[in-house]
C-alpha cells in the first residue's frame, strides 16, 4: 500500500546510506507500521490540544562555568589533530 | 553465609554492613564472581572488576572512619549502559559507540557516588534502548534467568536479568515506552518508572525527550523505594527536571480504603495466565480493604500508534548527533563529508535503529508532518487528559504489565508491529508523564507476571505503598532465578 513513502527520500534526510536489499525491507516494514497509524488519521479536527512538549520548562542562567577539557572531549573523536577534530575535506578548492 | 549474600535485598545488605556483619568488599567481591560465572544471561555489558572493588575499599575504609554516606554506602547499583559513569564505556549497546569512554558522570552516577553506592558494571540492553527484548543490542542478546531459553524484556533487559539473576540487588533502568516495566515483569522485578521530571536525564543518552525517564530496579518495593530516594533531586543540567518546590509527593488518602481503577476495556488481549494472576492480585486487594471499581480510559486505542510517531520522531532528531566526525564510529575511506557521515551511520547503527529514525524522519518531512506528528501530539494530549480524569476517581489505574509473559528469543523479532504491542500497557505513563510501578503478582508457568499501577504526578511513594501491601501478604520479593 502506498502511503506517500519515498524510501529514497527519507534515507537521504536521514542521512542513511541503504543498500538495496535494505531498501526494500524498510520500505515495506514502514509501510506495515504506517497502516497502523490509521487510528491517528481518523481523530476529528479539533481533538485534543496539542499541548507544549514541555511545560513550564526552567533555563538556567547563561552564566560561565568549568567545561570538560579538550583532551578530555577529543578522546573519543575518530580523529583528531593539534587540539582538532579531524574531518575529510568539506570545501572544495578547486586544486 | 557468603554463600547467599546475593539472595539478600539492598536494604538487608545495607544493614549488616552498618552494623559491622559485612564489608562492602567481601559483598563486591562475591557479586564479581556470580557475574563471572553467570556470563551466559549476558546481562553486563562491561565490569571493570578492579574499579569496583576500589569503590568497596573506599566504602569500608569510610565506615571504619565513622564517615559512611548513608544507607546505600557501599551498596552495588549496576548501571544500564546509556548512562554515563566517569571513566567507564558507554555503548548503548551500540556498534556506533564501541570504545566510547564517559567523559563526565551523569547526575544519577553523581548521586549514587553521594551516597557512597558501589556502581558496578554496565549493564546490556536494546541499543539506543529501541527495543522490548534486548535482541536488538549489538553486544550479544540478554537472557531471562527463569527460562534462558526466552527474552528478560526490554529494553532494560540486562538490568532486569541482573537482578533476577542476583547479580547485583539494585539496578537502574531508563523508561521511554516501558523500559524499565516490562522487563521487570518478565523478570520478576519492581520497577519504577518516575514522574516525568523527577529524576534529572544529564547525563543519560538522549533517545525521546519527552518520554524518556531514568528510574530504579530491585527484588522488592523497600529496596526499589531506597533507590529512587537517592535519585530523585532538582538538577538545572536537565531543564525538565522538576525544581525543590514542585516535588511535594502525593500520598494515599488518609480515612478511605485506597481505590484502583481497572480499565476492563483494555484487558480483551490479555493471555489467560496473565489475566488469571491480574485478576487475583484484584481480588487480593478487595480482601486487603481497596475499592476496586471500573475505569473508562478513552483514546487508549490511540496510544500505541502515537508513541510510534513521537518517539522515534524525537529519536530522528536526537540521534542525528552520531555523525562520525566528534565522537562514535565513522566509516573509512569516505568520499567527502557526506559520505562520511551516511556512512558512519549505515556502519554503525542496528537495523532497528535505523527503521526508527526513517520512521521518525518521515512522520516529520514536509507534507506529512501534520498528518503524523501533528495529530500524534493532539492523541497524547487526549491521553493525558482521559488518565488524570480516570486518576480523579482512583488511586491508582491497575492493569497487567504485558498481556503475555515473557516471549521466547526470536519469536517477535522479524515482526515489528507485534513487538510493538508489547507496550500496550506501558506507553500511556509515558505519554502522560505520570509514575508507573510493575510488579510481580504471579506466575505463568516459571515465567513471572507483573501488575502495572499508573498513579497521578508525584504519587510514587502511594503506588509503592500498594504494591507493598501485597508483597507482604505473599512470598514474590526477593525471589533469585539462579543457585
Amino acid at each position: 500500500m502506498d502511503r506517500g513513502l519515498d524510501i529514497d527520500h527519507v534515507a537521504r534526510l536521514a542521512r542513511l546510506r541503504l543498500t538495496d536489499d535494505e531498501r526494500a525491507r524498510y520500505a515495506a516494514q514502514l509501510n506495515q507500521v504506517l497502516g497502523h497509524f490509521a487510528a491517528l488519521s481518523a481523530l476529528p479536527a479539533g481533538a485534543g490540544d496539542a499541548a507544549p512538549e514541555v511545560a513550564d520548562a526552567a533555563l538556567r542562567g547563561d552564566a560561565p562555568g568549568p567545561t570538560l577539557s579538550p583532551a578530555d572531549l577529543l578522546g573519543n573523536a575518530p580523529a583528531s589533530r593539534e587540539g582538532q577534530v579531524l574531518v575529510p575535506r568539506v570545501v572544495d578548492d578547486g586544486s | 553465609m557468603a554463600a547467599d549474600l546475593h539472595r539478600l535485598g539492598a536494604a538487608e545488605l545495607s544493614r549488616r554492613l552498618a552494623a559491622g556483619d559485612l564489608t562492602a568488599r567481601a559483598l563486591a567481591a562475591h557479586l564479581l564472581a556470580r557475574a563471572e560465572a553467570h556470563r551466559d544471561l549476558g546481562a553486563f555489558n562491561s565490569v571493570d572488576a578492579d574499579d569496583v572493588l576500589r569503590q568497596a575499599d573506599a566504602s569500608d575504609a569510610r565506615r571504619r572512619a565513622g564517615a559512611a554516606l548513608g544507607p546505600l554506602d557501599g551498596v552495588p547499583v549496576a548501571v544500564k549502559d546509556n548512562l554515563a559513569v566517569r571513566g567507564q564505556p558507554l555503548t548503548c549497546s551500540s556498534r556506533m559507540l564501541a570504545g566510547y569512554v564517559s567523559p563526565y558522570d551523569s547526575a544519577v552516577a553523581e548521586r549514587l557516588r553521594a551516597a557512597g553506592a558501589v556502581l558496578h558494571g554496565r549493564l546490556n540492553m536494546d541499543e539506543f534502548a529501541m527495543g522490548s527484548s534486548t535482541e536488538t543490542s549489538a553486544t550479544g542478546l540478554a537472557r531471562n534467568p527463569w527460562d534462558p531459553s526466552r527474552t528478560p524484556g526490554g529494553s532494560s533487559g540486562g538490568s532486569a536479568a541482573c537482578l533476577a539473576a542476583g547479580l547485583a540487588p539494585l539496578a537502574l533502568g531508563t523508561d521511554t515506552g516501558g523500559s524499565i516495566r516490562q522487563p521487570a515483569s518478565h523478570c520478576g522485578l519492581v520497577g519504577l518508572k518516575p514522574t516525568y521530571g523527577l529524576v534529572s536525564r544529564f547525563g543519560l543518552v538522549a533517545f525521546a525527550s519527552s518520554l524518556d525517564q531514568v528510574g530504579p530496579m530491585a527484588r522488592s518495593t523497600e529496596d526499589c523505594r531506597l533507590l529512587l530516594g537517592a535519585l530523585a533531586a532538582p538538577d538545572a543540567r536537565d531543564m525538565t527536571c522538576l525544581p525543590a518546590d514542585a516535588r511535594a509527593p502525593r500520598a494515599l488518602p488518609a480515612g478511605r480504603k485506597p481505590r484502583l481503577g481497572v480499565p476492563r476495556r483494555l484487558l480483551e488481549g490479555v493471555a489467560p495466565a496473565v489475566r488469571a494472576a491480574f485478576d487475583a492480585a484484584l481480588d487480593f486487594y478487595r480482601a486487603d480493604g481497596c475499592e476496586v471499581a471500573d475505569v473508562d480510559l478513552p483514546h487508549a486505542e490511540l496510544a500505541v500508534p502515537a508513541y510510534y510517531v513521537l518517539a522515534p520522531a524525537e529519536a530522528s532528531s536526537n540521534l542525528a548527533r552520531y555523525d562520525g566526525v566528534r565522537y562514535g564510529h565513522r566509516a573509512e575511506g569516505a568520499a567527502g563529508i557526506e559520505d562520511l557521515m551516511a556512512r558512519s551511520r549505515a556502519e554503525g547503527f542496528g537495523a532497528e535503529v535505523k527503521r526508527r529514525i526513517l520512521l521518525g524522519t518521515f512522520v516529520l518531512s514536509a507534507g506529512f508532518a501534520d498528518a503524523y506528528y501533528g495529530k500524534a501530539l493532539r492523541a497524547r494530549a487526549l491521553i493525558r487528559s482521559a488518565h488524570l480524569a480516570a486518576l480523579a476517581g482512583v488511586d491508582a489505574i491497575a492493569t497487567p504489565t504485558v498481556p503475555t509473559a515473557a516471549f521466547r528469543l526470536g519469536e517477535k523479532s522479524a515482526d515489528p508491529v507485534q513487538m510493538y504491542l508489547e507496550d500496550l500497557f506501558t506507553i500511556p505513563a509515558n505519554l502522560a508523564g505520570l509514575p508507573a510501578l510493575s510488579f510481580p503478582v504471579g506466575t505463568d508457568g516459571a515465567l513471572p507476571v507483573g501488575m502495572h499501577l499508573v498513579g497521578a504526578p508525584l504519587a510514587e511513594g502511594a503506588l509503592l505503598d500498594l504494591a507493598a501491601r501485597f508483597e507482604r501478604a505473599h512470598d514474590l520479593a526477593h525471589r533469585v532465578a539462579r543457585p
